[in-house]
């Protein structure tokens, strides 16, 4: 049966050996979900909010941080603070002026903290 | 959405300067033992948010008005644009603590008078339809993701990158999927008959695994129903001031059918706003007739909430010894939250004797709630 599967997927196996090629040469990253075939856009609904949906079970991970930060510790006021600027950078048009004076502000940072 | 970065690196500032004082403030008081207990529980609460699981509700509604004339008739429809129609998603996603997620996407589409069955004598409502989109479990973690279940094949999707901003809701290598049963004239052929993008298995019940990144690249494979087999690669990479991604993919239906093929796609987005994207497809004909083919190019133009593009596609011998072209120009706004306005012009021509050149002028809005 083993055999049957390979024979039939003998047809893949020219871009499998050069996917096994690739990986074995490059740098393994994180997971990202791979784009999904006719998605649902990203960014905010009618009534869904910033997020797009509507939490109906579990616990949402922005107001999970909300709440952290909101529970009075320094470290979760400074990580949210972090988290809504990154979900900003995230929904963000990498290629305006705004966005690049936005790089130059983390640059800056940057620089500063070196100091 | 538009997001007015000058006032956000100022809210931004702001509030780090408002820590940075209620830093200042706590110093002042000197580090006492409760400040170090605090530290501590903050070590341990933000881990725990992270483990939290959730479970979300989601949809949209795609709707769209067309004149459709295929040279013989004319006849205005109310339509729901099948390139993305409307439809209703649960997701649900857990950490379970280990590095590993666990979740489900349950997804169905609902339309009525889909476009996909629209011809240019539909008169009367015709359409009704709910169709199952995805009922998948997956793990990820580091290893990449397992999904089981029906869902994106491993190749799906694999003619579409584009960086148009237009794609499927004016058009997309596949406009079959939009207009496929509209007639050419007095002819009974259909648009879905000899326009094809030639994309892969779509969605279907499988087990599909998904690399982590591998420098710039990604691989899928899944199998499915019957020995059905797909194995696609993607990359993305930032290039000369913009981005460029892809991907080619390959499929066998195997014991489930005669479809066999390999297909891609490729796309750049300069930093201008322009872009391109080439597609190809290839079908393994059976009993000794032509391969059938496919071939797409689009260009576009982005600025700000404005997208616009045009698209070029010729399908060879999908109906053996004909070929179809297909143009369409289009137009999508997004200046309103939740809400992507759109127009455009399809226009199909084919080589058969009696047809007529079909022409669809359309203008309708995806609202996501």
């Amino acid at each position: 049966m083993i055999m049957n599967i390979i024979k039939k997927q003998w047809g893949l196996t020219p871009l499998l050996f050069l996917s096994l090629a690739l990986a074995s040469c490059a740098y393994v990253g994180p997971y990202v979900d791979p784009p999904e075939a006719d998605p649902m856009p990203e960014g905010p609904g009618l009534f869904t909010g910033e997020t797009g949906s509507i939490l109906i079970g579990g616990k949402n991970r922005a107001s999970s941080a909300r709440h952290d930060a909101e529970s009075g510790t320094l470290q979760a006021q400074e990580d949210f603070v972090e988290f809504e600027a990154y979900q900003r950078w995230k929904n963000v048009d990498r290629f305006t002026d705004e966005y690049k004076e936005f790089q130059q502000w983390f640059n800056y940072k940057e620089w500063k903290s070196q100091q | 959405m538009e997001i007015n970065i000058s006032q956000l690196v100022r809210s931004v500032w702001l509030q780090t300067i408002n820590i940075k004082r209620k830093i200042s403030m706590k110093m002042k008081h000197k580090l006492t033992r409760p400040f170090f207990i605090m530290a501590a529980t903050t070590a341990i609460i933000i881990p725990t948010a992270s483990q939290a699981g959730e479970l979300t509700i989601s949809g949209q509604v795609n709707r769209m008005v067309a004149s459709v004339d295929n040279g013989v008739n004319s006849e205005l429809q109310h339509l729901d644009n099948s390139g993305s129609g409307t439809r209703f998603r649960l997701k649900g996603e857990t950490d379970t603590g280990n590095g590993l997620k666990v979740g489900f996407y349950w997804e169905t589409q609902y339309q009525s008078n889909k476009s996909s069955a629209a011809d240019a004598t539909s008169v009367t409502d015709f359409n009704d339809e709910t169709q199952t989109r995805h009922r998948d479990l997956y793990i990820k973690g580091e290893f990449g993701k397992v999904s089981l279940g029906q869902g994106d094949g491993a190749a799906n999707g694999i003619t579409e990158t584009e960086f148009t901003g237009t794609t499927y809701l004016t058009g997309y290598a596949s406009p079959e999927d939009i207009w496929g049963g509209v007639t050419f004239g007095k002819t009974t052929t259909k648009v879905g008959a000899v326009i094809d993008g030639m994309d892969a298995l779509s969605r279907n019940d499988r087990l599909r695994y998904d690399s982590p990144k591998l420098g710039p690249v990604s691989i899928s494979l899944d199998t499915g129903q019957g020995g059905k087999t797909e194995a696609a690669v993607r990359f993305e990479t930032a290039i000369g001031g913009g981005k460029l991604k892809g991907g080619v993919g390959t499929w066998d239906q195997n014991d489930a059918g005669t479809g066999k093929g390999t297909s891609g796609s490729i796309a750049y987005l300069d930093e201008s706003g322009l872009n391109g994207a080439v597609s190809f497809g290839n079908l393994d004909a059976v009993g000794g007739l032509p391969d059938p083919s496919n071939t797409m190019v689009a260009l576009g133009y982005k600025t700000g909430p404005h997208s616009v593009s045009l698209r070029l596609g010729t399908t060879d011998d999908k109906t053996p010894g004909v070929s179809a072209d297909s143009t369409e120009i289009g137009y999508v706004n997004r200046s309103l939250k939740s809400a992507e306005l759109y127009a455009a012009y399809q226009v199909f021509e084919v080589d058969i004797a009696g047809s007529e050149d079909i022409g669809i002028v359309f203008a309708g809005a995806r609202v996501k709630f």
